[in-house]
């Protein structure tokens, strides 16, 4: 499984936010896209689900090889894509476990087995350190930013795609918290062979989750490549020298 | 014609009237009219649609204690009479008398064909009343809790689904101190009919009455609930449902008063509409002076899904009272984008998305329900109309999704799924 981007182009109500940026992920690999506020970070991760507010103007974004221009987000899924959402949106009166198991339903596109299927949850929900009252509460509802983001790397557990992109798995988590997601994360890549995208502006979760490629975007286009070393120099500078080097 | 409140003897078959639509004054700009001259005409026997509705109607699991249609009336309980306008004592008569001042249901008041009379005596008694109609019924449900008791009283109302039909509910409902009423309305009529419903109460010291309403049928619904919290420490709710597709209007008033101390009221409404359907949610919630401590709530919310449908939601209140805690609240939105593109982005198809929204939306609602074999027939009969099925009979095998607050653990969310 890979997902390729080639000189991708997009904007966003007519405004240009991704300006011409190259990246392949295979799965097993693990990526950080680094990078200050407003760099199209999250754009580009949206770009990729096919989010109807993102116009791609000229480029492509490949999974398995398939032109993604034209899909739906639910057929790009159902391809092995994931997504964990930065702010994810809270619906009432769906239940967290009875939303889970639709979803695995339409992306296997077969029945579950529902005992299988709630032991893996609580399981995954051990590990993560979750509350059993998760189970009866509604998405997201009334959820603290930690829980949203364990709720989210939850599904991502249960749903074991062949690659995922992580929108900030690390915002509004303490030290604890982070430690506990950060190393699940890692665990369920590394068993499900899983390509991971992590999205972030700190280099605190990719010293838990060490990544092999480190790219860092700014103003829409990826201006420098790396390994961890790169993170160090980020951490240790911060962007300022990297903008620089963008004008 | 003009109207006489409690004429019968000037609305005899094929007698017209003409008066002013919508008596509120609050409201006068915002109404959906009814037929300006409108007949009470009625064949006297069963029609066989009807029969065949009813009899499709058990095989879907839903049975009548109580069962009125033009020509057949029918009630399987002691307690329970259903009497002509004629055979009315004094107290009911004066009974329905009482209520809101309007046109539709002074209409149906003046033009009864059946009166159902609930005198429960046990503590805790459940009726469940079907009505059908293949042209014109108007019937009134009086009902009675008594001291201390539990009653429930579940109204399912169907018409035959292409014939021209009008079909009229009014309830009026008097409980008794440390009484508990609960009643039900599913309104599932044809897309060709008229319906009008309303109700009022008399409430005694620390009881409860509980109204939930379905809306799902007719071409215009015309509905005016006048409830007082009139028992000191009593407490009225009202659960509102509505959903509306092609071009259905739905004209619903909750008038809510707090009649004396310590009481609550509380009006919560819901709409969704779609094609070139209209709703108007009007909750008026009054609080009068000299009663300390009243508590009142009024809630509306809609979904409006496409660019020719529309809902006004207009709540008011109406505050003399210091002492008290008021809250009115109301949206309507179109369906959330980013609702849609979450679920998607979990592999469900947007259709599929669409529907867990629309669902999980009335089920907020649906969860007060406390009566589950209602909540089912509803939530049956909305899964449909989120499906496009227009059926004046509920979907046994319907999909539902929603968490029930009532019933704790995992397997709540399935029990509605066949």
């Amino acid at each position: 499984m890979m997902v390729e981007i080639k000189d991708l182009h997009a904007s966003v109500n007519g405004k240009e936010i991704i300006k011409g940026l190259n990246l392949s992920v295979r799965s097993g690999e693990i990526h950080a896209i680094m990078g200050p506020n407003g760099s199209g970070k999250t754009t580009l991760a949206n770009a990729i689900m096919g989010h109807p507010k993102i116009t791609i103007e000229s480029g492509q974004i490949l999974i398995d090889g398939k032109d993604a221009n034209g899909m739906k987000t639910d057929e790009r899924v159902k391809l092995g894509i994931f997504m964990q959402f930065q702010n994810p949106v809270e619906i009432d009166g769906v239940g967290l476990i009875q939303f889970l198991r639709t979803s695995k339903e339409s992306i296997t596109g077969s029945k579950i087995n529902f005992k299988e299927f709630m032991d893996d949850i609580k399981e995954s929900m051990k590990k993560l350190e979750m509350s059993d009252d998760f189970i009866k509460r509604s998405l997201n509802v009334g959820f603290s930013g930690g829980e949203k983001k364990k709720s989210e790397i939850l599904q991502l557990m249960v749903l074991k795609p062949s690659i995922a992109i992580l929108d900030e798995p690390d915002s509004g988590l303490d030290v604890d918290a982070l430690k506990v997601v950060a190393n699940n994360i890692q665990e369920i890549a590394k068993q499900n062979n899983m390509g991971v995208i992590i999205i972030t502006h700190y280099s605190r979760i990719l010293s838990y989750i060490r990544p092999d490629s480190v790219h860092v975007m700014i103003d829409g286009r990826i201006v420098a490549n790396g390994d961890y070393e790169l993170v160090k120099k980020i951490e240790k500078n911060g962007y300022e020298s990297l903008q620089e080097k963008s004008k | 014609m003009l109207y006489e409140p409690g004429k019968r003897q000037a609305y005899e078959e094929g007698s017209k009237i003409s008066v002013r639509q919508e008596s509120s004054e609050l409201y006068k700009k915002h109404y959906f009219p009814l037929p300006a001259e409108m007949e009470h005409i009625k064949p006297k026997r069963m029609l066989k649609q009807e029969q065949e509705m009813l009899d499709r109607l058990k095989q879907a699991g839903i049975d009548f204690d109580v069962f009125v249609s033009n020509g057949l009336s029918i009630s399987s309980l002691p307690y329970v009479d259903i009497k002509i306008p004629g055979e009315l004592n004094e107290q009911e008569k004066s009974a329905l008398q009482a209520g809101i001042d309007d046109y539709g249901t002074r209409f149906l008041l003046a033009n009864l064909d059946k009166i159902i009379v609930i005198k429960a005596k046990s503590p805790a008694s459940r009726i469940r009343i079907g009505a059908i109609t293949g042209s014109r019924l108007n019937i009134a449900v009086i009902t009675t809790a008594p001291e201390g008791s539990q009653i429930t009283v579940t109204e399912y109302f169907g018409t035959i689904g292409e014939i021209d039909s009008q079909l009229g509910i009014a309830n009026i409902i008097h409980a008794e101190r440390n009484a508990r009423a609960s009643l039900y309305q599913i309104h599932n009529e044809g897309k060709n009919s008229i319906v009008l419903s309303s109700a009022s109460d008399a409430m005694g010291e620390n009881s409860t009455l509980s109204l939930n309403s379905m809306y799902g049928g007719g071409s215009i619904t015309h509905a005016r609930n006048f409830l007082v919290a009139s028992g000191p420490a009593s407490t009225v709710e009202i659960n509102d449902l509505a959903f509306g597709s092609g071009m259905q209007k739905f004209d619903i008033l909750d008038h809510v008063e707090n009649g004396s101390y310590n009481t609550k009221v509380e009006s919560r409404s819901k709409a969704v509409v779609s094609d070139f359907s209209a709703c108007i949610l009007k909750a008026f919630a009054r609080i009068p002076h000299g009663v300390p401590n009243a508590r009142s709530y009024v809630y509306q919310r809609g979904i409006s899904m496409s660019k020719d449908a529309h809902i006004d939601a207009l709540p008011d209140m109406s505050i003399d009272e210091s002492a008290v805690r008021a809250t009115h609240s109301s949206a309507v939105s179109p369906i959330d984008a980013d609702e849609i593109f979450y679920l998607m982005a979990r592999g469900i198809e947007r259709g599929k998305a669409r529907k867990i929204i629309l669902n999980s939306f009335f089920g907020e609602i649906l969860a007060r329900f406390g009566d589950l074999e209602m909540q089912r027939i509803a939530s049956s009969i909305l899964d449909n109309r989120i499906e496009g099925i227009f059926s004046a009979l509920p979907n046994p095998n319907a999909e539902f999704m929603h968490v029930d607050a009532a019933v704790e653990g995992i397997e709540s969310h399935y029990k509605y799924r066949k």
